[in-house]
């Protein structure tokens, strides 16, 4: 319709400059800058429905309005943990172990894996500790923290800094199963305890009936060590 | 959390905004000094719009270089791969190097003004989107380039799916001390504006008197921030952009040397530089080089220039990549744009053209070089009548998605309207044919071919990559337009002079 509308317009430009011959190149012009006022007008009106816009100002990929749309976690983890050391749980398991509690062969290779080789890729300290795999963070607990974004995406490009050099390090592989295996998994941070140099991340199943779908959870050590341990 | 991010990130902003200014103001001198040599005379405008594309090309190229060479690609690598393309280009051009031409006063307007630009491109005010493939392919891949330094296995798809040419000038900031480069983008659409203009007001002016010139001149630049796929396509950072841009700088500026008396190494080596980067811009990047080169032929340029400065350099760094990704490296990858296959009709597109132009164009009879662009859009024609014959589904599939995207809600807004409308109001008896026009036909069959050989079918979206691929077209088909725009007001004066 709005297509029509315009080509309509140019119809009746076409027969003011067939009849105002005199001053036909004035309307020609008028009429070409006529349409594209309409036409940015729409731009303008649509635009951003159709792509959203951002002002960089921060001067990072990240922007706080990620959080509302969950998107890129990565982009601010990349900044916020350089230099930092992360505990994290060491529950590797092997491909018998983890055929034999009835996963699929790619977990053993994929968990704790993606993660420790992504905070190495950012200059962050991963330090696996077993210590920390039995650790749950309780639904009570979880209401300390807020939710960050996806982390499905930050785990599927995590291929990047996959140590596999055969077809478990490959793009199909990692989209297969951080896209259909994997539900949507979270990254939540308890924003209080940040301030510090040492933290801890925690994985664990989103539930029982999703064991590949893992949230995570971003904490300073001294809150671990007071509220979670 | 919002108020915990934002101070965080603001600890960081002050060093990030520093560096990244003095990392595009350190390319645009580079690229002032680099037409600096190649002219050996006072700028012209022409040439310091250039500067700045040159310079980020210059960056693309050198990188890409080094990554398909398998010679370490880190901060110093790059740079000395740059400086020693300038220092062979100085020996090359040593007769007319002159530093009084560089070095005066319209320099120094021009680069207090990139300064200028450069921090109002930088400070963030001007809006950019990004995607997914943003973050991905042109934020995090490029990250783990600089972190590998080299390209292997690992990197898999993206090394078959990304623009590599992109994916390294987007390594700047992980080189260079800040986080992204949407400042870099900002300065070139900036600049893009300036040579649309430019490329307006030369062509207008040798039309048209000096009133309507500027009066075409703005309508041109209205015509352009007014329309929708520009507009998004601008903004957005991903390598559509670049390309888009680069695109419209090539065919424009071929043109204009073209028409030069006698033809200048000075404006080869440009279209040098700028059809290579292009041609590395994005995975079917070569195709379209190719596809360019030829319509270039349209012009007059000699045919040995053609082969050796805008051929020559796209097959051979398009064979080296390819052959270190699909010889060298063992890929994995079961998802990839660019195979093997395709790899070897690439190649072997780039050589017939080679050929083509070294041994049967000269040879031309008189009646075949005056229809040649026609001939080539009847070739490109014939190629899409193979593909639908031998793929007739896949084909109509993805020719709808094209033209349901151009005309639903896929970010076209109401470009092809106000194309044609336009059009309707342009003198019929004016209308010619020319070198443009036939540009942007043969982008859009190649187009075609490039997204039906894709693999999977195209879809409706704006984001679908067949889409953002026609995108492109569309500063070159507004500038084919005004070009008629022009031609029509000229007739019209024409007529009432009698």
């Amino acid at each position: 319709m709005r297509h029509m509308a315009l080509l309509l317009m140019a119809c009746i430009f076409l027969l003011l400059i067939n009849i105002f011959k005199k001053h036909r190149e004035k309307i020609f012009i008028a009429a070409i800058l006529f349409m594209a006022a309409v036409s940015g007008i729409y731009c303008y009106k649509n635009a951003d429905g159709i792509l959203s816009k951002r002002q960089p100002v921060n001067q990072t990929f990240y922007d706080t309005k990620y959080i509302d749309t969950c998107e890129f976690p990565d982009a601010f983890l990349r900044l916020f943990l350089k230099g930092k050391t992360v505990y994290v749980k060491s529950d590797r398991l092997n491909i018998e172990e983890a055929e034999g509690q009835g996963f699929e062969w790619q977990y053993a290779y994929y968990h704790v894996e993606n993660m420790v080789s992504y905070l190495n890729s950012i200059d962050a300290i991963p330090v696996e500790d077993s210590s920390y795999n039995d650790v749950v963070i309780s639904k009570e607990k979880a209401k300390d923290f807020e939710r960050l974004g996806y982390l499905n995406d930050l785990l599927r490009n995590s291929m990047m800094r996959s140590k596999y050099d055969d077809d478990s390090g490959s793009f199909f592989f990692y989209l297969w199963y951080y896209r259909d295996l994997a539900k949507t998994s979270y990254l939540y941070l308890h924003e209080e305890s940040l301030n510090e140099d040492e933290l801890v991340l925690i994985w664990q199943p989103q539930n029982e009936d999703e064991p590949y779908t893992e949230d995570m959870y971003l904490m300073g050590k001294s809150y671990y060590e007071e509220n979670i341990k | 959390m919002q108020q915990f991010i934002d101070s965080y990130i603001a600890t960081l902003s002050g060093q990030f905004f520093i560096n990244q200014v003095i990392t595009i103001l350190l390319l645009v001198i580079y690229g002032v000094v680099f037409v600096g040599i190649i002219r050996g005379k006072s700028l012209s405008i022409a040439d310091y719009i250039l500067a700045y594309p040159l310079s980020l090309l210059a960056y693309s190229i050198s990188g890409y270089f080094l990554l398909s060479a398998g010679i370490k690609f880190n901060k110093y690598s790059v740079i000395i791969t740059m400086a020693l393309f300038l220092i062979i280009t100085a020996v090359f051009f040593r007769k007319r190097i002159n530093i009084k031409s560089l070095i005066n006063k319209n320099t120094i307007i021009y680069i207090a003004l990139a300064v200028i630009l450069t921090l109002v491109s930088v400070s963030g005010i001007v809006p950019v989107s990004a995607t997914n493939d943003s973050m991905y392919f042109f934020s995090e891949y490029p990250r783990a380039l600089v972190h590998y330094e080299k390209i292997g296995s690992i990197l898999d798809n993206f090394l078959t799916d990304a623009s590599q040419g992109i994916a390294i000038i987007a390594t700047l900031p992980f080189f260079y001390g800040f986080d992204e480069i949407f400042g870099v983008q900002t300065l070139l659409n900036i600049n893009f504006l300036a040579f649309f203009a430019y490329a307006v007001q030369s062509y207008a002016s040798t039309r048209l008197d000096k009133k309507n010139t500027y009066v075409i001149t703005f309508v041109s630049i209205v015509m352009l921030v007014t329309s929708m796929p520009f507009v998004l396509m601008s903004r957005w950072f991903m390598a559509n952009a670049f390309f888009m841009e680069y695109m419209a700088v090539i065919l424009y500026f071929a043109y204009e040397f073209s028409i030069k008396e006698e033809t200048d190494r000075a404006d080869l080596l440009v279209l040098a530089v700028l059809i290579t980067g292009l041609s590395i811009m994005r995975m079917e990047g070569a195709l379209n080089a190719g596809v360019l080169i030829l319509s270039i032929m349209m012009l007059k340029f000699k045919s040995k220039d053609i082969a050796l400065y805008f051929l020559s350099p796209v097959l051979i760094l398009q064979s080296l990549y390819l052959y270190r990704i699909f010889i060298k490296i063992t890929l994995h990858t079961k998802i990839q744009f660019m195979t093997k296959e395709k790899a070897v009709v690439l190649i072997a597109f780039l050589i017939i053209i080679m050929l083509y132009a070294l041994l049967i164009r000269n040879r031309l009879s008189e009646k075949l070089e005056k229809n040649y662009g026609y001939l080539l859009v009847l070739s490109l024609i014939a190629v899409n009548l193979v593909i639908l014959v031998y793929d007739r589904s896949g084909y109509i599939i993805n020719l709808k998605a094209f033209i349901f995207n151009m005309l639903k809600n896929s970010g076209w807004g109401l470009f092809v309207p106000f194309v044609i409308g336009v059009f309707i109001l342009i003198p019929k008896k004016s209308i010619k044919i020319n070198y443009f026009d036939i540009s942007v036909v043969c982008y859009i069959l190649i187009t075609i071919i490039a997204g039906w050989a894709r693999g999977d079918n195209l879809y409706e979206s704006f984001g679908d990559s067949g889409n953002r691929i026609m995108i492109q077209a569309v500063p070159v088909i507004l500038f084919a337009l005004i070009v008629k725009v022009t031609e029509g007001l000229k007739y019209w004066k024409e007529e009432n002079l009698g």
